[in-house]
C-alpha cells in the first residue's frame, strides 16, 4: 500500500522537477527577447499567419489540457487496490465514440475554413500581383541570393525596400533547391530552378520607429530596421552560411539608394525615374525577369 | 513450409539460443530466430544513429563550433535520418512482429518462412551499402530525404548519393517482401475460430502496415531508381532541366505513409499492454480495427503537406490540408478509446504500462503540432524549421520508440524467458521521459523564432542557452538508453524467471512457453473472442466467457 501511494508523489516530484529545470533554463532564454511565437509580425501577411497561429491554439491548449489532466486522473485514481482487483466491466458507448468523432471533425473543419481563407488572402497569385509598387526577382545560388528590381540592376547580400510598398517577390534558383525565409515578414518561399515562385511583402512604417527584437536591428546610415533570415532548405555544405537580409527604409532613402545603384554602372539616364508610386493600376505590371503565370 | 519438416535443426538452435553456432542463425528460417536478428541488427542501428546526434548536438550546443565542418554535419544529418527510420524504427517494428504476430495468430510459423529469411538477409545488405559511402569518400550528404537537383552528379558527385540509392531499393524489396509475407500468414495460417474480427488489435495494426508498405514501397524505388538514372545516364527525370519537384511527389507518396508504418504497430501494441494491465477489456474494439483503416486510407492522401512551399495551387493545397488534418479524428478515437479503456480500471504501472503512458503523454503533443503544421499558411512558418524537428520527434520518439520500449518491457520475457529488472527499467523510464522532453520540447520555440533545421551552426547569441540546454538533455536521453542496454545485458542472465505468462495475458502467445518451442503450440488452441486465453482463464474458473463475436 506505501508502495502505491509513493508513486504517484515520486510521479508529480518528477515532473515538478522537470518543470521547475525546463523554466529555470528556458526564462534567461526568453528574457533574452526569444520570442514564444514568432518574431513580431512586421507585414501584413506575416500578421495574419500569426493570427491563425493563435486561433488553433485556443482549441489545441483545451485538447492537450483535457488529454494530460485526463491521464494524470487515470494514473491517480485507477491503481490496482489488491492483487484480485479486476477493471470494470463496460468496454463501450456509442454515445461518447460519436462525440469524440463528432467534435474532433467540427474543430478540424473549423481549423482547415480559417487557413483556407487565409490562404486565398495572403497566398494566391492574384493576392502577389494586387497592384504592387515594386517588383524584386529574388535569385537563390549556392551559397547566397541576389535580388533584381525593376529598374533592371542587381544586389547582393541584402535587399532594400521601401516601407508602406507593396514589393512583389519572385523567386528562382539557378543551380539547387533554396528557400527565401524572413520570419518577420512572411513564411517561406522556395526557389526552384526550373520555374517560378511568388509572394509578395509589405512592410510595416511603424518598423522606422521601432525596430527592436533578435531578428532585426536598426541600420545606423538610413535609419532603417534590417530583418534577418536565413535559407530553409539544406542546399549544400555552406547551407548555414545562406543568410538573408531585408533592409527596410523610407522612400526617400529608397529613392535615394536606387539612384546610386543606378548611377554607377555608368547608364546615363537623365531621370531616373524610379517612379514606383505612378505604377499602373490597372493591369498587371510588368515584371523584367519572370512572368507571373496566374 | 522447410521449417515444419526439419524440426531437429531448430530444436538444437533452440537448446543453444543466442550463443549458438553462426551456421544456425545464418541458415534458421525460424520466425523467432528472424525475428530476434532483426531486433540485433536494428538495435546497433539505433546506437550509431543515436551517436551520431549527440556529435550533432555537440556541435550545436554553442554558435559557430566546428567541432565538425559542414559538409561532415551534413552527412550526420542524413545518416541519422535514414538510419533512424529506415533502419532502426521500421526494421525493428517488423521484428517485433515476426516474433509475435504468427504466435499471436496461432500458427506455426510465417507463410514463406525462406522469404521471410531473405527479406532479413537484404537487411545488412541494404545497411552495408549505405555505410559503405562512409569509407567511399563521404555518404549522402543532402538529407534523408536526398532532395534533386542536390543530390544530381553535377551538385553532388561522390559515390555517397549513389550507395543511398541502392540502399534504398534494396531496402524496399526486403520490406515489400515482409509484407507479403505479413498478410499471407495473417490471412491464411490463422487458427481455427480465429476470424478476421477476433485478430488482436496488434495483428491488425500489422496488416495495415503490411498494406501500407506493400503500396508505397514502389514507389520510393522508382524514385531512387529514377534518381539513378538521372545520374548515371544523363537523363532529366528531376535535374534543373527536368522537374526537382516531381522526385518531392514520388518521395512523399512513400514517406508519409511511412510515418504511419512506423506508428501503427506501436498503437497495436498499446491496444495490447493497456488492457492487460488496467485487466480491463479494450474500449471499443471495431472502432479501434475502423479507425486504423481511417488511417491508412488517409495517410495515402496528404503527401504534399511537405510541400507547402514549393509553390502548388492554393486550392490543391486545401485539398492536401483538408485530408492531413482529418488524420486527427481516427487518431484522436484511438486516443480517447486508449483512455477510456484504462478508466475504471485496475492498473498496476509495471514498466510497459509507464512506457504505454508514457507514449500517450507525448504523442498528444506530436499530434496536436501535427494540426498546426497541416494549416498551409501556418506551415510556410513552421516549415523545414526546428519546430518540424520537434514535431517529428514527438512523433517518431515519443510515438514509435516508446511504444517499441513499451513493447520490449512488455515481450522481452516471451523472447528470452525472463524478465526485464524493474528498477533499472523504472530508471529507464524516468530518465527517457525527462531526457525526451527536456530534448525537444524547446526545440518547438527555436523553429518559431527562425532556426531552420540541417544548418550546420548558427551565429544568433540568443540561440546559445537553449541549445546548449537542448544537448544537456540529449545526453540524457543517452543515458537511458545506456540504462536499458545494461538491464537486457543483466536481465538476460539473471532476470526473474517469467513463465508463460507473467503479465495475466490475453492473447495466444502467452499460453506458450518461454520461450516458445520452435512449433510454437503442441496444440494449436480454439479461439472463440480476440482475447482467447482470457476466455481459456475464466473457462477454468468457471466464469462465463468474454467472447461476444
Amino acid at each position: 500500500m506505501s508502495r502505491s501511494t509513493s508513486r504517484p508523489l515520486r510521479l508529480v516530484l518528477a515532473s515538478l522537477v522537470a518543470g521547475a529545470a525546463l523554466f529555470v533554463v528556458s526564462t534567461p532564454a526568453l528574457a533574452n527577447g526569444l520570442s514564444l511565437i514568432f518574431p513580431d509580425p512586421a507585414s501584413p501577411n506575416g500578421h495574419n499567419i500569426y493570427d491563425l497561429y493563435v486561433w488553433i491554439t485556443y482549441p489545441a491548449a483545451v485538447v492537450f489540457i483535457g488529454v494530460e489532466a485526463t491521464l494524470l486522473i487515470i494514473i491517480f485514481r485507477f491503481r490496482r487496490k489488491h492483487p484480485a482487483q479486476v477493471g470494470a466491466s463496460w468496454h463501450g458507448s456509442t454515445a461518447l465514440e460519436i462525440t469524440w468523432t463528432v467534435i474532433p471533425t467540427l474543430l478540424i473543419a473549423v481549423i482547415a475554413f480559417l487557413a483556407f481563407q487565409e490562404l486565398q488572402r495572403d497566398f494566391s497569385v492574384e493576392a502577389a500581383n494586387n497592384h504592387p509598387d515594386l517588383n524584386v526577382a529574388v535569385r537563390g545560388e549556392q551559397f547566397s541570393w541576389s535580388y533584381t528590381y525593376d529598374q533592371g540592376f542587381t544586389v547582393k547580400n541584402q535587399m532594400v525596400v521601401p516601407v508602406g510598398k507593396m514589393v512583389h517577390l519572385t523567386f528562382d534558383s539557378t543551380d539547387v533547391i533554396h528557400s527565401w525565409w524572413v520570419p518577420a515578414l512572411n513564411g517561406k518561399t522556395d526557389a526552384v530552378p526550373g520555374y517560378t515562385n511568388q509572394s509578395w511583402i509589405k512592410v510595416d512604417p511603424g518598423v522606422l520607429g521601432s525596430c527592436s527584437g533578435n531578428d532585426r536591428h536598426r541600420d545606423q546610415a538610413t535609419g532603417g530596421c534590417v530583418f534577418h533570415g536565413e535559407c530553409a532548405e539544406l542546399c549544400g555544405a555552406g547551407h548555414y552560411s545562406m543568410q538573408i537580409d531585408v533592409l527596410a527604409v523610407s522612400q526617400q532613402e529608397f529613392d535615394a539608394w536606387t539612384k546610386k545603384q543606378q548611377t554607377p554602372p555608368a547608364t546615363p539616364k537623365p531621370s531616373p525615374s524610379p517612379s514606383p508610386s505612378a505604377s499602373p493600376s490597372a493591369g498587371p505590371s510588368p515584371s523584367p525577369s519572370a512572368k507571373p503565370s496566374p | 513450409m522447410a521449417t515444419v519438416a526439419q524440426p531437429q535443426v531448430i530444436d538444437e538452435a533452440y537448446e543453444r539460443s543466442l550463443w549458438s553456432p553462426i551456421t544456425v542463425w545464418l541458415t534458421t528460417t525460424d520466425h523467432k530466430l528472424i525475428g530476434i536478428m532483426y531486433m540485433f541488427t536494428s538495435f546497433l542501428a539505433f546506437l550509431v544513429a543515436g551517436i551520431f546526434a549527440l556529435i550533432m548536438r555537440v556541435q550545436l550546443a554553442q554558435p559557430n563550433l566546428n567541432v565538425v565542418d559542414a559538409e561532415t554535419y551534413n552527412q550526420l544529418v542524413s545518416a541519422h535520418g535514414t538510419t533512424m527510420i529506415f533502419f532502426f524504427v521500421t526494421l525493428f517494428l517488423t521484428g517485433m512482429a515476426n516474433y509475435i504476430v504468427p504466435i499471436m495468430v496461432g500458427a506455426r510459423d510465417m507463410a514463406f518462412p525462406r522469404v521471410n529469411a531473405l527479406g532479413f538477409w537484404l537487411v545488412p545488405v541494404s545497411i552495408g551499402l549505405y555505410y559503405s559511402g562512409f569509407f567511399a569518400g563521404g555518404a549522402l550528404n543532402a538529407g534523408w530525404t536526398g532532395y534533386p537537383p542536390l543530390t544530381s552528379k553535377h551538385f553532388n558527385p561522390g559515390l555517397g548519393v549513389d550507395f543511398w540509392t541502392l540502399s534504398l531499393i534494396v531496402w524496399a524489396i526486403s520490406g515489400i517482401m515482409a509484407s507479403v509475407n505479413f498478410l499471407t500468414t495473417i490471412l491464411a495460417l490463422r487458427a481455427p475460430g480465429m476470424t478476421l474480427l477476433r485478430l488482436p488489435l496488434f495483428v491488425w495494426a500489422q496488416i495495415s502496415t503490411s498494406l501500407l508498405l506493400l503500396i508505397v514501397g514502389a514507389p520510393l524505388a522508382g524514385a531512387m531508381i529514377l534518381t539513378e538514372i538521372d545520374r548515371q545516364f544523363g537523363t532529366n527525370f528531376f535535374t534543373s532541366a527536368g522537374r526537382p519537384v516531381l522526385y518531392q511527389h514520388l518521395f512523399w507518396f512513400f514517406g508519409h505513409p511511412e510515418v504511419y508504418i512506423m506508428i501503427l504497430p506501436g498503437f497495436g501494441m498499446i491496444s495490447e499492454i493497456i488492457p492487460v494491465f488496467s485487466r480491463k477489456r479494450i474500449f471499443g474494439y471495431e472502432s479501434m480495427v475502423l479507425a486504423i483503416f481511417g488511417i491508412v486510407f488517409l495517410s495515402m492522401g496528404v503527401w504534399a503537406h511537405h510541400m507547402y512551399t514549393v509553390g502548388l495551387n492554393i486550392y490543391v493545397e486545401t485539398m492536401f490540408m483538408a485530408l492531413t488534418a482529418a488524420i486527427a479524428v481516427p487518431t484522436g478515437i484511438k486516443f480517447f478509446n486508449w483512455m477510456a479503456t484504462a478508466w475504471q480500471g485496475a492498473i498496476e504501472f509495471t514498466t510497459p504500462m509507464k512506457f504505454a503512458f508514457g507514449f500517450l503523454a507525448t504523442f498528444v503533443i506530436g499530434g496536436i503540432t501535427g494540426v498546426y503544421l497541416s494549416a498551409v499558411p501556418v506551415d510556410t512558418q513552421l516549415h523545414q524549421s526546428y519546430y518540424v524537428v520537434a514535431h517529428l520527434h514527438y512523433v517518431l520518439f515519443g510515438g514509435s520508440v516508446f511504444t517499441i520500449f513499451a513493447g520490449i518491457y512488455y515481450w522481452f520475457p516471451k523472447w528470452t524467458g525472463r524478465l526485464l529488472n524493474e528498477r533499472l527499467g523504472n530508471w529507464n523510464f524516468w530518465t527517457m521521459l525527462v531526457g525526451f522532453n527536456g530534448t525537444f520540447l524547446i526545440m518547438h520555440t527555436l523553429g518559431l523564432d527562425g532556426m531552420p533545421r540541417r544548418i550546420a551552426t548558427y551565429a544568433r547569441e540568443d540561440w546559445a542557452g537553449v541549445n546548449f540546454f537542448i544537448t544537456v538533455m540529449s545526453f540524457l536521453l543517452a543515458f537511458s538508453v545506456l540504462l536499458f542496454v545494461i538491464n537486457v545485458l543483466y536481465s538476460r542472465k539473471h532476470g526473474v524467471i517469467a513463465g508463460n505468462d507473467p503479465w495475466d495475458g490475453n492473447t495466444l502467445e502467452w499460453a506458450t512457453t518461454s520461450p516458445p518451442e520452435p512449433y510454437n503450440f503442441e496444440r494449436v488452441p480454439e479461439v472463440r473472442s480476440f482475447m482467447p486465453l482470457r476466455d481459456a482463464k475464466l473457462a477454468a474458473a468457471g466464469s462465463p466467457t468474454a467472447s461476444d463475436h
